[in-house]
């Protein structure tokens, strides 16, 4: 099944035109070091030493935000398909949140938008499982070096 | 705030399940005009009562729709309050990225413009 015709009835959270290239776009969701800068948007901050991508599907990225009372929170998703400078799937499996981000050549800059759609909890529990494994595994990986 | 501090419970996952199908959004939408019993519902449909028997008790045991007795006639009702709880959900996920979309505006120029690889469509 294609993401676009599993994810044809989510709700669009958001759209943006931003003047920057898509593939500039593109590096800013799948890079640890533009992640940290605005994961958090105003209200939070992400450390960029916690911040880990493991670009493939089955991997996923994490980091940490931190509001400003110090409240540290880990969060951390799996990527569902990544489908380079194009869209970008992803699941948080503690909420079971899937979310899409689509960036599209547009003028002389990048249409985005953002769509989200609630797994089914059954789906959700064996994504949690799953996911957690995976982050266990990026994370294991990463020590060894 | 994050979109992942907001998360919505149980009962909510119940809802936007029921919500997936587009038979169950058409009866939310019906509802949402005014209290209408099962065959009444099934009226601009091409389904049988029954179907749609189905779709509303689906909608019941979520919390989305009640349905009381008058009579012969058991009339359903959309539950707004309900309803608002997936609006207001939603709107937090909509703050949530619009702020963080701002702080990308922000800083899209000052990162290193990328090296986009073709990988196709992994899955």
């Amino acid at each position: 099944m294609s993401a676009s015709a599993e994810l044809r009835d989510d709700e669009l959270i958001a759209r943006r035109h931003l003047s920057a290239a898509p593939e500039r776009v593109w590096a800013a969701f799948t890079s640890p070091a533009s992640i940290a800068a605005f994961w958090g948007g105003s209200h939070a901050t992400v450390p960029p030493g916690s911040v880990t991508v493991d670009l493939r599907p089955g991997g996923g990225f994490a980091l940490d935000t931190r509001a400003p009372d110090g409240a540290t929170r880990r969060l951390r998703f799996t990527y569902v398909s990544i489908t380079a400078p194009r869209e970008l799937v992803f699941d948080e499996p503690v909420t079971g949140l899937r979310t899409t981000v689509t960036v599209h050549p547009a003028g002389d800059g990048t249409h985005l938008t953002v769509h989200q759609r609630r797994l089914p909890p059954e789906l959700r529990t064996a994504q949690a499982a799953g996911g957690l494994a995976s982050i266990l595994d990026a994370l294991a990986a990463h020590l060894r070096h | 705030m994050p979109a992942s501090l907001v998360a919505p419970g149980p009962d909510l996952d119940l809802a936007f399940a029921a919500l997936g199908d587009p038979v169950r959004r058409a009866l939310v939408t019906r509802l949402a005009r005014g209290e209408a019993t099962v065959g009444e519902l099934a009226e601009p449909f091409d389904l049988t009562p029954q179907a749609i028997s189905h779709h509303v008790g689906v909608l019941r045991r979520c919390g989305l729709v009640e349905q009381r007795r008058e009579g012969t006639r058991r009339p359903c009702r959309l539950r707004v309050d309900q309803l608002s709880q997936l609006g207001t959900w939603i709107d937090e996920q909509r703050r949530a990225w619009d702020d963080r979309l701002d702080a990308l505006e922000r800083i899209i120029d000052q990162l290193p413009p990328g090296t986009a690889t073709d990988e196709g469509v992994v899955r």
